[in-house]
């Protein structure tokens, strides 16, 4: 067996508009939230009907107990019907998908690093990392504007993290892109391929540069990647990504991938 | 439930299946990726991805687009190849109580002949499909499936290395399908499935590319069910042979549509990915359309469109 998903009939507990265009579910699926693991994601269906026809793939951003979390962006129509859900609904999920982010036993440094709405799988895995291990824990955030930080200031407490965020507005310390940053602060925190781990998820463009960065220092990365996806499960190949030694199923043989092991001859 | 049990078997080219409900080539896997939600044993038939004699890389992505009630595929026919199919991927399949329809393809009539040989004689293989429908596979510049005559010759290759049942899978993409299956019957095949995808395509107006790698794609889903439908309706006209039919079937009233109007097995792809419980759904959709009507028997629906 590939994957251990099955069909999950949840309510959605609670909605928030967290900045404008950015949701956050809350979702009961007792089921679900028992078996779920940082960096998997479920597949949801937008509504009855035909149109939209596919479920929509979206990265798990923690679970509470009986209920798991879900934050997202607006960007097409399949979200932006999600974006007028009303608690109560009754919402069909498949799930938990794809592998996980892995936290090896030697490190002693995780370094997470989100691009924008990639922080969503991230703030899972932080949430596990708090919980489970008492190690270095470095959170880089970068946004386009200052306003942003709502997504993940709340979520990241700075006595669990040192906590870096980099806008391009400039409205904050850092300027620029996240990873304009990550290599200074790598260097200033003497952060190396001694028992460090970075942890990406964001545009892919800046993940390029977080494998390149990772790769510089010797430090092992796994970055979470985004794909449309049409099955969601393995069957269709739809969501392919090129790696060293052919084509990998994000849905299946990712989200979450070594960055050593992918191609990025992409932008 | 029932007083008595409903029988839903049907016989296609010799393969009998438990019921008319058979998964398509290329959204199933190799019979592994639903596990978790479907047992397998359930299924009318298992038709697996399309194989190659070597192993293929496929296309570029993306690789798929959603379209109104559709999608547009482009996967380019990545397979495991062959010998990793035979060795790697049927001791899973045979260990379930559904025949396993090995689909493939080739890019000359030799391909076609040299793996219809090999298949023949794997144990646990019930039956071919040959697709003959891939817009990838030319010969002297015409695909296989758009020429009546280049239809009639592959089948006949086929037909020859073979004597497992030879399913032949049909394209959409010609001016009529009537002829096509016509000379696919007469060159020897015992059942025919379709329709595979149209041809679409999908532009993205804010960089002006397609949206697909490939340009264009195979179109599926609701969208192009009532095209499939009248192909299938229309064919049966032309052949005697069974003919299985697809094409955007996502629940038992859109199978009993293609099974009224004489398909006698039908396949469900799409559907799974929206839906991976739409088996059992469409099954016990169609037990209660036979209960309601007092019908006992499925052959008792198929082929009964009142004209």
């Amino acid at each position: 067996m590939i994957h251990n998903a099955t069909t999950h009939t949840a309510e959605l507990v609670s909605k928030r508009e967290v900045i404008p265009g950015t949701f956050h579910f809350v979702l009961h699926a007792p089921a679900l939230a028992r078996q779920s693991r940082p960096g998997q994601f479920v597949m949801i269906q937008v509504q009855d009907g035909t149109d939209p026809l596919l479920r929509r793939p979206l990265s798990l951003s923690g679970t509470c107990g009986d209920t798991v979390e879900l934050l997202f962006q607006v960007k097409g129509r399949g979200t932006q019907l999600m974006a007028a859900w009303e608690p109560g609904r009754s919402v069909s999920l498949i799930g938990p998908l794809g592998n996980s982010f892995i936290i090896p036993d030697v490190i002693k440094t995780a370094v997470l690093v989100a691009g924008g709405i990639g922080a969503a799988p991230l703030l899972y895995l932080a949430k596990i990392l708090v919980e489970s291990r008492d190690l270095q824990r470095e959170f880089f955030f970068g946004a386009k504007t200052g306003k942003e930080r709502a997504l993940v200031e709340g979520c990241i407490v700075n006595e669990d993290f040192e906590y870096v965020f980099v806008t391009e507005d400039g409205t904050q310390k850092f300027q620029g892109f996240v990873t304009d940053t990550l290599a200074g602060e790598l260097e200033r925190k003497k952060i190396n391929a001694k028992g460090a781990c970075i942890y990406s998820c964001g545009p892919s463009s800046m993940l390029k540069k977080v494998a390149r960065i990772a790769a510089a220092y010797n430090i092992p990365c796994q970055v979470s990647l985004e794909a449309h996806m049409a099955c969601g499960v393995g069957a269709c190949l739809g969501c392919v990504v090129e790696a060293r030694g052919g084509f990998k199923r994000v849905c299946a043989d990712g989200p979450v991938f070594d960055s050593r092991a992918l191609e990025w001859n992409y932008d | 439930m029932t007083d008595k049990a409903l029988d839903l078997s049907v016989t296609i080219a010799g393969i009998r299946m438990k019921n008319p409900l058979m998964v398509a080539s290329g959204t199933f896997g190799y019979g592994e990726a639903y596990a978790s939600f479907i047992d397998n044993n359930i299924l009318g038939a298992i038709v697996t991805k399309g194989i190659s004699l070597e192993p293929s890389q496929g296309n570029l992505p993306p690789r798929i687009v959603e379209t109104p009630s559709g999608m547009l595929n482009a996967i380019g026919l990545q397979n495991v190849g062959l010998e990793c199919f035979i060795k790697e991927k049927m001791p899973y399949l045979r260990q379930f109580a559904t025949p396993v329809i090995v689909n493939f393809y080739g890019t000359s009539i030799a391909d076609y002949i040299k793996l219809a040989e090999r298949l023949t004689g794997v144990d646990g293989i019930a039956g071919l499909e040959a697709n003959i429908s891939c817009p990838n596979i030319k010969e002297g510049g015409i695909s296989f499936g758009t020429d009546p005559a280049m239809a009639s010759r592959v089948t006949e290759g086929i037909r020859k290395a073979t004597t497992l049942p030879l399913i032949v899978k049909l394209t959409p993409n010609v001016t009529d399908i009537g002829a096509i299956a016509k000379s696919v019957q007469d060159a020897g095949a015992d059942a025919l499935s379709l329709i595979n995808t149209f041809t679409g395509m999908a532009v993205d107006v804010d960089t002006c590319k397609p949206v697909l790698a490939n340009i264009t794609g195979g179109l599926s889903g609701p969208a192009i069910r009532p095209l499939a439908l009248r192909m299938v309706w229309e064919t049966l006209k032309r052949v005697s042979i069974p003919v299985i039919g697809l094409g955007g079937i996502m629940n038992a009233q859109d199978a009993l549509q293609f099974l009224i109007a004489g398909a006698r097995a039908f396949e469900i792809g799409t559907a799974l990915f929206v839906n991976p419980q739409a088996p059992y759904e469409i099954l016990n959709g169609i037990e209660s359309y036979l209960q309601k009507r007092n019908l006992s028997a499925l052959s008792e629906v198929i082929g009964t469109l009142q004209q």
